[in-house]
C-alpha cells in the first residue's frame, strides 16, 4: 500500500489532516439534513479530479442526472465525465421507471434494497481505476436512506464487503449521513467501520474532524457556505401550517 | 428429463457447464441454492434458467423482495433473454413482495400484503405454485433469500419445510437465490443444510472480480469439483470460458520462448526473431483451461501492447535476469498493458547465462513487495516456467 497523501482539495482539511488522506481510507461525512455535507463531499470529489483522479458518485434518493445537475452548481466539469473520469451509480432511477437504462457513465441499480448489483457497478469501476492506476474517490449520498430501508445489521453487513473491497482498491470513500436521523448506536457502529468522521455544522459554518485530531474546528470552504446559508434561511423562512 | 442414481429426476438448466456440474440438471420436486458471493451477480445465471424452461413450456414463478418485476423483465431485455412475452402469454407470473415495502400497490398476479411476516410470504407462494402447477411444470425463483433473512432473520429458515412440501406436492423446481454477505456462521451453515443442491458463484481473486461457477453439493452429497470461469456473453448466455494470462516483459527478454515452453500449441507473429504483434499459446493446467499471450516487448510497439491487456486474469512478467537495465521498462509495461494490480508472478529468466543475476538480486534491484513471487527460469527448461504458471494459478485462486 502506498502512503501517499491525497490533498483533499479543501486547504485548511489538508492541515488539519497534516497534508491530505491516506489511502485506502474512508470517512463519514455527518451533517443535519440542512448542513452543507454533500456540497463538502463535492468539493472533496473535485479536489481529486482537479489531480486527475477519479470519482464514483452513488446517489439513493436523486436520479444521476438530477446529482451531476447539482454538483454542476459546485464545480463539476463536463470534460471530466467525458473523459471518463467520473461515474454515477444511480439507486433510485430505476426505483421511479424500471425501463429507464444505463449510460457509460450511469449506472442504474433496481432498487436501494439491492446491494448485489450496487456492489458489482461499484467494484466493476473500481476495477477498471484500480487497472489504470487512476486513483478513485467515491461518495455515498448517502448512508442514510439505506438505514430507512434496512436494518443496521444489514446494512453493516454490506458496508463489511464493500468497504473491504474499496480498500483493496485502494479507493477513498466518504459517506453522508444524516445527523439526527439515527440513534447514537447506529453512528457508534457506524464510526467503528470508519477512519474518521467529518462533521458539518450548519450554524456555524465550520466543520470538525472528529476520531482524526479531533475537535479541530475547520471553516467551510467559502463555495458552499454563501449557498448552503441560502437555502437554510430559505427553509427556516417557510410558514409552518 | 433422465434419471440419475435411481432417486430424483433432473431437469436440465440449458446452461451446459451447469448441467455437468449438477450431473445432469437441476432436481425436480426439490429446491436448490444459488449461492453467490457479493461480488457475484447471480440473477443472470437464474435468468437464464428461467428463460430456457419457458422456451421449454414450463410455467415460472417469480418472487421479489428486494426490486420490482418490472427491473427483473428489464434486466432480461438486457441480457436477450426476454421474459416480457412469456408474462403477457401468462406464463410467468410474479410474487411482488416488494412494492408494499414502499407503501405501493402491485397489479402482478401475486402480491405479498405484508412481506415482513414470513408466515403470509409462505402462504402466497403456496397459493401461487399451487395455482400455476394446473398450468403446467414450475420453475420457481425466490428472489432473494438474503433479503429475506436480513428482515426476518432465522425466523424465514423455518419456512423451508413448507417450501419442502410445496415443491414435493407441486413437482415443481425451486430455485433459491442467496448472497453470502457476511453472515454469522450460524447462519450461513444453516442456510447451507437446507439445501440438497447448492450452485456457487465465486468471484476469484482480490481485485478483479471474475466469476466462476462450482457445485458444492449435489443431491445432498459434498462435491468437489471443477471450477469454471464464466462470462455472460450478453447475446449467447452464460458460457464457461477460457482464461487469459498475460505474458509480458522487455525486449528479448524470453517471453516467446517462455509461452512456446509451456503451451501445447502455440503460434507467434515475429519478424527478424522479435515479436511484431503477438504470442499465443493453449495450456493445460491442473484442470484449467488457459490461453497465455505474450505480448510485444520493443516500446515502439506499445500501442499493440495496451491492446492486449484487457480481461487478463493475470500476468506473467518475463526480465532477462542479464539486464537489469531493462528492469524499470518492465515495470512500466505492466501499467501499459493494464494489468497492474493482477496477480502477478515475475520470471527472472536467463538464469543460464554467467553473468545473470540472482533471483534475490533482481527482487532487490526492481524492488518489488513480498506478496509477488519471483522464479528463476531458464525459458525452454518446463520444469523452470512451470512453476511460473503454479505460482501464479496459486494467486488466482486465493481469495
Ligand atoms: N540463454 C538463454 N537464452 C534465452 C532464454 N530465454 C530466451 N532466450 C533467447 O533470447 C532470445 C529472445 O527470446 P524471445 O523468446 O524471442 O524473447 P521475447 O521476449 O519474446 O522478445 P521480443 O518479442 O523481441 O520482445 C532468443 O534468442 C531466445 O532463444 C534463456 O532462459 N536463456
Ligand atoms: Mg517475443
Amino acid at each position: 500500500m502506498t502512503h501517499e497523501l491525497l490533498p483533499s482539495g479543501i486547504d485548511l482539511l489538508d492541515s488539519a489532516l497534516n497534508g491530505g488522506f491516506t489511502k485506502p481510507s474512508n470517512f463519514l461525512l455527518i451533517g443535519t439534513p440542512l448542513s452543507a455535507k454533500k456540497e463538502v463531499g463535492l468539493i472533496l470529489l473535485n479536489g481529486g479530479l482537479e489531480r486527475d483522479e477519479a470519482a464514483i458518485y452513488i446517489s439513493t434518493s436523486n436520479t444521476a442526472e438530477e446529482a451531476r445537475s447539482h454538483w454542476e452548481d459546485y464545480g463539476f466539469k463536463e470534460q471530466w465525465e467525458e473523459e471518463g473520469r467520473v461515474k454515477f451509480v444511480d439507486c433510485y432511477s430505476k426505483m421511479l421507471s424500471a425501463t429507464v437504462s444505463d449510460t457509460p457513465s450511469i449506472r442504474r441499480v433496481p432498487s436501494i434494497l439491492d446491494y448485489t448489483k450496487l456492489s458489482v457497478a461499484v467494484n466493476d469501476w473500481c476495477t477498471s481505476y484500480y487497472l489504470q492506476n487512476t486513483p478513485v474517490r467515491l461518495m455515498l449520498d448517502s448512508l442514510s436512506a439505506f438505514l430507512i430501508y434496512s436494518s443496521l445489521q444489514t446494512v453493516m453487513r454490506f458496508l463489511h464487503i464493500f468497504l473491504g473491497q474499496l480498500r483493496k482498491q485502494n479507493a477513498l470513500g466518504f459517506f453522508l449521513l444524516e445527523e439526527g436521523a439515527h440513534e447514537i448506536v447506529t453512528f457508534n457502529q457506524l464510526k467503528t467501520f470508519s477512519n474518521g468522521a467529518i462533521r458539518v455544522n450548519e450554524e456555524s459554518n465550520m466543520m470538525q474532524l472528529e476520531g482524526y485530531r479531533h475537535g479541530m474546528n475547520i471553516p467551510l470552504p467559502s463555495a458552499v457556505v454563501p449557498k448552503a446559508t441560502a437555502e437554510a434561511s430559505q427553509v427556516s423562512c417557510t410558514p409552518t401550517k | 428429463m433422465f434419471k440419475s442414481n435411481g432417486q430424483t429426476t433432473k431437469v436440465p438448466t440449458g446452461i451446459s457447464i451447469v448441467d455437468t456440474l449438477l450431473d445432469g440438471g437441476m432436481p425436480n420436486g426439490d429446491s436448490f441454492l444459488i449461492r453467490a458471493h457479493p461480488l457475484a451477480d447471480p440473477l443472470s445465471m437464474v435468468i437464464e434458467f428461467l428463460h430456457n424452461q419457458l422456451k421449454n413450456g414450463g410455467v415460472g414463478v417469480f418472487l421479489v423482495n428486494n426490486k420490482s418485476p418490472a427491473s427483473v423483465l428489464e434486466e432480461s431485455a438486457i441480457l436477450k433473454m426476454g421474459l416480457r412475452d412469456f408474462k403477457r402469454n401468462g406464463q410467468l407470473f410474479f410474487i411482488d413482495a416488494y412494492s408494499a415495502l414502499f407503501g405501493l400497490r402491485s397489479n402482478e398476479a401475486y402480491f405479498v400484503e405484508d412481506p415482513n411476516n414470513p408466515v403470509s410470504v409462505s402462504k402466497v407462494v403456496a397459493q401461487a405454485l399451487s395455482e400455476c402447477s394446473k398450468k403446467g411444470k414450475v420453475f420457481f425463483v425466490y428472489d432473494s433469500l438474503n433479503t429475506s433473512i436480513d428482515e426476518f432473520g432465522n425466523a424465514i429458515l423455518a419456512e423451508a419445510n413448507t417450501w419442502k412440501r410445496i415443491a414435493i406436492a407441486f413437482n415443481a423446481i425451486l430455485c433459491f437465490i442467496y448472497t453470502e454477505w457476511n453472515y454469522p456462521k450460524d447462519i450461513s451453515e444453516a442456510v447451507a443444510n437446507l439445501f440438497s443442491s447448492i450452485v456457487d458463484l465465486i468471484t476469484l481473486e482480490r481485485i478483479v472480480a471474475t466469476q466462476v461457477v462450482t457445485v458444492s453439493k449435489n443431491e445432498g452429497t459434498p462435491v468437489s469439483k471443477r471450477m469454471v470461469p464464466i462470462k455472460n456473453a450478453v447475446t449467447g448466455g452464460i458460457k464457461g470460458y477460457v482464461p487469459k494470462i498475460l505474458v509480458t516483459g522487455p525486449f528479448h527478454a524470453g517471453k516467446t520462448t517462455l509461452v512456446h515452453t509451456l503451451s501445447t500449441r502455440a503460434v507467434s507473429v515475429q519478424r527478424m526473431g522479435t515479436t511484431v504483434a503477438l504470442d499465443f499459446g493453449h495450456v493445460n493446467h491442473r484442470g484449467f483451461t488457459l490461453d497465455l499471450f505474450g505480448t510485444v516487448g520493443q516500446p515502439r510497439f506499445d500501442p499493440i501492447l495496451e491492446r492486449l491487456g484487457g480481461e487478463a486474469l493475470g500476468a506473467i512478467l518475463v526480465v532477462d535476469s542479464t539486464k537489469p537495465e531493462e528492469f524499470p521498462r518492465a515495470k512500466e509495461m505492466m501499467h501499459k498493458a493494464g494489468v497492474h494490480g493482477l496477480p502477478y508472478v515475475l520470471a527472472a529468466n536467463k538464469q543460464d547465462l554467467p553473468d545473470a543475476l540472482s533471483v534475490e538480486e533482481v527482487k532487490k534491484k526492481m524492488n518489488i513487495s513480498d506478496e509477488v513471487a519471483i522464479v528463476g527460469t531458464v525459458g525452454t527448461d518446463k520444469v523452470s516456467v512451470v512453476k511460473v504458471l503454479d505460482l501464479l494459478l496459486d494467486k488466482i485462486l486465493s481469495t
